[in-house]
């Protein structure tokens, strides 16, 4: 494993050894960690994908998903992003932080301990995903739609378990200087931490039922809550956490990857340190800027859409500098290349994420947003990052651990490229065709005929002029599959070739001494200043000061986090504290405690997965959908559902544009409305109660946060409105067809809020003495 | 905080965050294009391929 150039690199420079001053000591490595990560990472690439291809089908051939309520595409389109992320990109991150930051930091992990209890914490963590989302129980926000029991666990583990570790093992690291892959992985772990722990701000169901009855609640309600942000102030927090989440789970790590990994793959040093360094510190302090380019023309401020569109732009150049800066790793080894299939992947990986890079700003610029937005474009863009970045550097570092972690050659070298070329045109047909079909349904949506209307005013014929490239794609993402099955079976047949005991290797470094002198900064060049003019140049302006944050974990992860908390100071701030940010509407109430129950319904069945509730102001939008969605409209939103796409149409305006009778009988069978849909059935909720009696917490629950429910807090009252509007429903709707005995079925609370949407905005202002929230 | 925040104009923000960037930008820069430091950096770059000393002793304790 010691490659010629690396002591050749070691006798040249004397480096850490000679400076380290401390006694020499010995140390294994722990592999045994690693050998752990990339099993979980394979076994997860595989049910992340296979997930992943079952949707698609669903989306060409609606019939597949067995039409079981927990395999619709609703709700398994978390699970599968959810998987994809943090399942296997996850468990890829882990398995290479634990690998190269022992070797960085020439220590084993600070506590075995820990290092298990992060593993099999975070396949718990997993599998509760797999446990809850199928049967609708999610936060409904991209990305975060895991409940607060499994975001507590989070937490534990990733900052409990994972950071402390990982820090604690800098701690006592035997190598002065902290290679940049180490800054990739700090901010990794602290910006993820304060990510997740401020989307996640909720209210449980269970605290408050507790507090106002001292009950719990029963069965899935147990987990159920609600974000203390409602409507613009939630979106913004979702797409600063969504946006951020791409970046410091899925970019960053894999960065470090990159630094440590392909320099050992190339068996040459990164190609320019000094570009490392510009690409670290411009990421950190760009990317967590650009979260509102997800919110272009919604009812985000334009002063903040503006803002997250100019640092996206400006996201380029690192970008761009990073990518560059790993191919040219290669400078003089390119002929490797050719040979090599674990360079292959880190050459097409870098590529990937090179165009995703340029796409991604070019996405973020309003008016190609305008056509891009709620569109398959964006799906492409992200599954070109995903499959192509995260993927292709996840399996060249695989293919790179396989024989060391093995201790034995890799089984077949075939199979290897075979996944290369498989993966690499299934990736392609994947994206080509849903680029396009995200390009041709911006397109349909926006165009007019001579006579100034819609070409295209129904939307279903924007749906089914995109079945030839849906099957396209399962074809790529079957190929894409079969691919890390190669990956699986070549990873079990290394295995079963490993010798009879693993040989650990002792290995001897001195330990870092406590007492560290700091090279003098560079002598002042001012001839004629004050002190402290001279200490600023010496020791700000010429750079001294990094220097020794470099050799500094503490130091560097506080400014690291200075770095990611400044965005929040000047960009989510003012939203929530502006009040002109948000103008309220007097005619917008609360929802009632009905509607309150259908939306939590229309959250469970995983619907803002398919439909935005956001119109923008484009005349295109305001002709087929209505007036345009205002700030003040979303108040009482919590969460927020303004969607990311629109596999179906947007509902913001839904509320009064069809009967009840109509809406029945669509979610029972929507083919026997719409022919050509492609919407599950959601005969379910035809069959399914009410269950009343949860109601009354529900208002309580939201009268917690603020929401002036009035009289409705009232011990029954909130049950009684619920029973009375159903009741008022039902009747209607059976003077309107054939259903009958409806009153207290899912349904119902479910057409209630479909029938709400969009309608504030045309009511009357509520009389001052008019109890809140009544139907 | 609230009064104070609507009182300031909207495009200050912008504004600030840029000016803050430029800075940060132009710290980093002094960092890596200060004299002298090709030499540190490039034995940096080194690091992921500078094993520790050749290994004095190979343990067979772990079964699997």
């Amino acid at each position: 494993m010691h490659s010629p150039v690396a002591h050749a690199a070691a006798a040249t420079h004397p480096t850490t050894v000679a400076a380290s001053e401390g006694r020499m000591e010995q140390f294994v490595y722990d592999d045994a960690i690693v050998r752990k990560f990339v099993l979980a990472t394979i076994v997860w690439g595989i049910v992340a994908m296979l997930a992943g291809v079952f949707i698609a089908v669903q989306l060409a051939w609606p019939a597949a998903n067995l039409g079981l309520e927990w395999t619709s595409f609703g709700r398994l389109r978390p699970l599968h992003t959810n998987a994809a992320i943090f399942a296997f990109a996850g468990n890829a991150i882990f398995a290479a932080i634990y690998y190269s930051t022992q070797r960085l930091c020439k220590a084993r992990m600070w506590s075995d301990r820990l290092s298990n209890l992060h593993f099999w914490g975070w396949q718990a963590i997993i599998v509760s995903a797999a446990l809850t989302l199928p049967f609708g129980i999610t936060q409904s926000k991209e990305y975060a739609e895991l409940e607060w029991p499994i975001d507590l666990a989070i937490a534990v583990v990733w900052v409990g378990f994972f950071a402390t570790n990982f820090f604690m093992t800098l701690k006592h690291r035997r190598e002065r200087h902290m290679y940049v892959a180490l800054w990739f992985y700090i901010a990794t772990i602290v910006t993820v931490a304060i990510l997740h722990v401020f989307n996640n701000l909720t209210l449980p169901l269970a605290v408050a039922q507790f507090v106002s009855s001292g009950t719990w609640p029963s069965g899935a309600d147990l987990m159920k809550s609600w974000p203390v942000y409602a409507g613009v102030q939630d979106a913004f927090m979702q797409w600063w956490y969504g946006h951020n989440a791409v970046a410091f789970f899925l970019t960053t790590p894999f960065l470090g990857l990159m630094y440590y990994f392909l320099p050992k793959a190339a068996e040459r040093p990164v190609y320019s340190y000094r570009l490392s360094i510009v690409h670290f510190w411009s990421l950190v302090f760009i990317y967590i800027w650009a979260g509102p380019h997800h919110l272009h023309y919604t009812a985000l401020p334009q002063w903040a859409s503006t803002l997250g569109m100019i640092f996206s732009v400006m996201l380029w150049m690192p970008s761009w500098g990073g990518g560059i800066n790993g191919l040219l790793t290669l400078r003089g080894a390119w002929n490797k290349v050719t040979a090599d299939p674990v360079l292959k992947f880190f050459v097409v990986g870098i590529t990937f994420y090179m165009m995703a890079t340029f796409e991604g700003p070019m996405l973020s610029i309003k008016s190609v947003n305008a056509l891009s937005h709620y569109t398959d474009w964006t799906i492409a863009h992200v599954h070109s990052g995903a499959l192509g970045w995260n993927g292709f550097m996840t399996f060249g570092m695989l293919y790179w651990l396989f024989p060391r972690l093995f201790q034995t050659e890799i089984w077949s070298r075939k199979l290897v490229s075979a996944h290369f070329w498989l993966s690499t045109v299934g990736i392609l047909l994947y994206v080509l065709a849903i680029y396009a079909a995200g390009i041709t349904q911006g397109l349909m949506w926006r165009a007019f005929d001579e006579f100034g209307s819609l070409k295209w005013p129904e939307f279903i014929e924007t749906v089914t002029v995109l079945m030839p490239m849906y099957w396209i794609r399962v074809l790529g993402g079957l190929l894409y599959v079969t691919g890390i099955v190669m990956c699986g079976i070549n990873a079990f047949m290394t295995w079963r070739n490993r010798p009879a005991k693993y040989a650990e290797v002792v290995h001897s470094a001195p330990a870092l001494s406590a007492v560290y002198v700091d090279p003098p900064p560079p002598p002042s060049m001012l001839t004629s200043n004050t002190d402290w003019g001279k200490a600023v140049e010496t020791k700000v302006l010429s750079g001294w000061f990094h220097r020794v944050w470099e050799r500094k974990p503490f130091k560097f992860t506080v400014f690291t986090v200075i770095a990611v908390l400044v965005a929040s100071l000047f960009e989510i701030v003012p939203t929530f504290l502006i009040r002109s940010n948000v103008p309220t509407i007097a005619s917008v109430q609360p929802y009632t405690p009905l509607e309150l129950l259908g939306r939590d319904i229309y959250i469970a069945e995983g619907c803002y997965n398919c439909h935005s509730q956001m119109i923008r102001p484009m005349w295109a939008e305001r002709k087929r959908y209505g007036e345009y969605s205002k700030p003040g409209e979303f108040v009482y939103d919590r969460p927020f559902q303004w969607g990311s796409r629109r596999i179906g149409p947007d509902l913001a305006r839904e509320g009064g544009r069809q009967s009840h009778d109509w809406h029945v009988r669509h979610f029972e069978n929507p083919q026997a409305v719409i022919p050509q849909s492609i919407m599950p059935s959601y005969a379910h909720l035809l069959r399914q109660t009410i269950d009343f009696d949860a109601i009354q917490h529900r208002v309580n629950a939201m009268a917690m946060l603020g929401v002036p429910y009035g009289k409705a807090v009232r011990e029954g009252q909130a049950v009684e409105l619920a029973m009375q509007q159903a009741r008022e429903i039902n009747e209607q709707l059976e003077s309107q067809g054939d259903y009958r005995g409806l009153h207290d079925k899912k349904i119902i609370a479910l057409v209630a809020y479909m029938q709400r949407l969009g309608t504030d905005l045309t009511r009357p202002p509520p009389a001052p003495d008019e109890p809140a929230a009544s139907p | 905080m609230s009064e104070l925040m609507s009182a300031m104009q909207l495009t200050t923000f912008p504004i600030v965050a840029l000016v803050l960037f430029l800075l940060a930008f132009a710290a980093v820069l002094a960092r890596i294009f200060r004299a002298g430091s090709r030499a540190e950096m490039d034995r940096h770059a080194t690091l992921p391929l500078d094993e520790p000393i050749p290994p004095t002793s190979t343990q067979h304790t772990r079964s699997h």
